[in-house]
């Protein structure tokens, strides 16, 4: 498609009651790099173009990224669009433009995504987002925002995301096994927090799991967790001779028909307890 | 959050303004090059605990000060690092900008900017917009090329023959080429440039005690590996983003120790190298990084880390490495070859080393 000719279409379908962006998005195979990308760039950050059809203009480029050497040339404009679009009114396109400038580890998006969760006055995006985009570059400066995450915010979805970053940060280990052992924390938080730990210091984690295994007073899907991660450690047959890891992984599996747990079950020999 | 448990955040790093604040009072300084020289370092406070995005941007802005305050001698082996190796276009097309500030730049300068050029040009992106004026990355590097007057006409020849760059890399092709015919032929010195670091003035068997683990999960002293055997040892860490750096680092050892072989010497030197990042670098983590590139583990071929800090074997070796909140954020490729009773007797640092090199040190030293 010719920019001329595309330009005339667009300028049609702003008149027209089919909306642009299905069209745009239906003839997304025949998208021309060399031709439309300047057209389309300028749709995408035209403040005063339809939401849907600047998303729409906008997935177009980021498609075409994959082109390779044919995108090329229009790279360093692309990311100045999506620079543009970082602070713009439109939620959704400052939200693909800050997902897609992460996963170029661009330090324009980190900056941004890390003075909102500093100040959430500022945000752009949830907390949750900002960790996940941020920890698309693993050496960005996400872990001690994931710490500060983690002292402030009640949310879940954002306290997962903040342990989900720091199971790269070696440092985590022992937070991981504190939250390991909380009673008083989410569900999710602590199996999150099981899986870092197992991540990060194996050995740890086993001595951690083993508690929690064992211990009646603790919910019996935390204990699962513990004793499926115990399954997968290097020593695991070890752990199983252990008759009271047998038996809480015997009780806890009858009581949660778990699927997931029979694979661990199979391994403990019909009758050995008795 | 419950009562009692604290997160233990890390003390945050300065501002971004507080450090670019400081970038240019160091280039407003009357000593402004050496001020300037300082800050590159990699473990300058300057860029502790930061990602390696904003910590790259800011070793963008030094680069690019070298072209106003004149780049010294001491300068250049860092600049010329990041124009063969570097990835991040902010900081290639500083150390672009700062060969403006050269009196005679090296020949191989050339060829390392066409280089940086081809290797950027899918990461092409608009320099800092505090960097006057703002450019795309590979527009900078063109434009250094002209500065070099009428030896750079082919290269930007065999640039612009490449095609497919955009409209303002097109622009500049043009004018670079005309710019560098019109050019006087400039005094340029010749071939590769002779500033190598000095080898550090480390005291032989001065970590000989510290202890250290190998890929298998073995754990020893310094001395029970290296010391009576002339050595190899360069660092790297699993995590780097750069093929140029630590994993050609790891496929280059694979090549020495290859080479020894073929000389019946590989049982009578070490083959070896240090993670940058040992809390993360675990056994397992090495053993695999190595097998992917082909390493030939065996008693004296082995990948390392300390099992304490890093510390003493980056003050024992002088290693340019400096560190974010979680890992390694900007390192420069380091080697060191010693002898059998443990002196530093070659030393490479920022720039790519030649295997071949490597090995003629470790057979002179079998033999001596």
């Amino acid at each position: 498609m010719k920019a001329s000719e595309y330009r005339r279409q667009y300028e049609a379908q702003l008149n027209a009651e089919t909306p642009f962006a299905e069209g745009l998005r239906a003839a997304g195979a025949d998208v021309d790099a060399e031709a439309d990308i300047p057209s389309l760039l300028a749709v995408a950050t035209d403040a005063k173009a339809p939401e849907d059809d600047r998303q729409a203009a906008l997935e177009q480029v980021h498609a075409a990224t994959f082109l390779g050497q044919a995108f090329d040339r229009h790279r360093a404009d692309y990311i100045a669009a999506l620079h543009k679009l970082v602070t713009d009114d439109a939620p959704a396109l400052r939200r693909l433009a800050l997902e897609w400038l992460s996963a170029a580890k661009d330090d324009v998006a980190q900056k941004v995504l890390a003075d909102g969760l500093k100040d959430p006055a500022k945000a752009l995006v949830s907390a949750a987002s900002a960790l996940e985009f941020l920890s698309l570059d693993e050496h960005s400066a996400v872990t001690p925002l994931a710490r500060l995450v983690l002292e402030r915010d009640k949310d879940l979805e954002a306290r997962v995301a903040a342990l989900r970053t720091l199971t790269a940060d070696p440092n985590a280990a022992d937070l991981f096994a504190r939250f390991m052992r909380d009673k008083d924390e989410f569900k999710e938080v602590r199996q999150i927090s099981a899986v870092g730990l197992q991540k990060l210091n194996e050995n740890l984690f086993q001595k951690v799991a083993q508690q929690i295994a064992v211990d009646d007073h603790d919910f019996d899907d935390i204990r699962a967790t513990a004793l499926n991660g115990l399954a997968r450690s290097p020593i695991a047959e070890q752990l199983l001779s252990n008759p009271a890891v047998r038996a809480s992984a015997k009780a806890i599996g009858e009581k949660l028909a778990s699927n997931a747990f029979s694979a661990l079950l199979s391994r403990i020999k019909p009758g050995s307890d008795a | 959050m419950p009562a009692g448990i604290s997160i233990d955040a890390a003390p945050p790093a300065a501002s971004l303004d507080e450090a670019e604040a400081a970038i240019d009072r160091a280039l407003a300084a009357p000593d402004a090059p050496a001020a300037l020289t300082r800050l590159l370092a990699e473990d300058a406070p300057l860029y502790r605990g930061r990602g390696t995005a904003e910590a790259e941007r800011l070793r963008g802005r030094v680069l690019a000060g070298f072209a106003k305050a004149g780049l010294p001698p001491a300068a250049l082996p860092q600049v010329l690092a990041e124009l063969e190796t570097g990835l991040n276009p902010l900081v290639v097309a500083g150390a672009a900008r700062a060969l403006a500030g050269a009196e005679a730049p090296p020949a191989e300068a050339l060829d390392l900017l066409a280089a940086a050029a081809s290797r950027i040009r899918s990461t092409d992106a608009p320099t800092s917009p505090d960097l006057r004026p703002p450019l795309g990355a590979v527009t900078e590097i063109v434009l250094a090329m002209a500065r070099h007057g009428a030896p750079a006409v082919s290269r930007l020849r065999v640039l612009r023959a490449e095609g497919g760059w955009s409209a303002a890399v097109t622009a500049a092709l043009a004018q670079a080429i005309a710019t560098a015919e019109a050019a006087a032929p400039k005094g340029c010195c010749g071939g590769r440039s002779s500033t190598l670091p000095v080898a550090p003035a480390a005291a032989p068997g001065a970590i000989d005690d510290l202890p250290i683990q190998d890929q298998s999960g073995a754990v020893m002293r310094f001395a029970d590996l290296f010391a009576g055997r002339p050595a190899a040892i360069a660092f790297f860490y699993t995590r780097c983003m750069n093929p140029q750096k630590c994993s050609l680092t790891i496929s280059r050892l694979a090549a020495v120790k290859a080479r020894l072989r073929a000389a019946g010497l590989a049982e009578r030197a070490v083959v070896a190298a240090f993670t940058y990042d040992p809390a993360y670098d675990t056994p397992r983590q090495l053993e695999a990084y190595g097998r992917d590139r082909g390493f030939p583990f065996d008693a004296h071929c082995r990948l390392l880390r300390t099992t304490g800090p890093l510390d003493p074997l980056q003050a024992h070796f002088e290693l340019g490495v400096g560190f974010g909140p979680a890992t390694v954020n900007q390192h420069r490729i380091d080697l060191a070859v010693t002898a059998a009773d443990g002196r530093i007797v070659l030393s490479h640092a920022h720039r790519l080393w030649d295997e071949a090199e490597v090995f003629e040190t470790l057979a002179g030293q079998i033999q001596a």
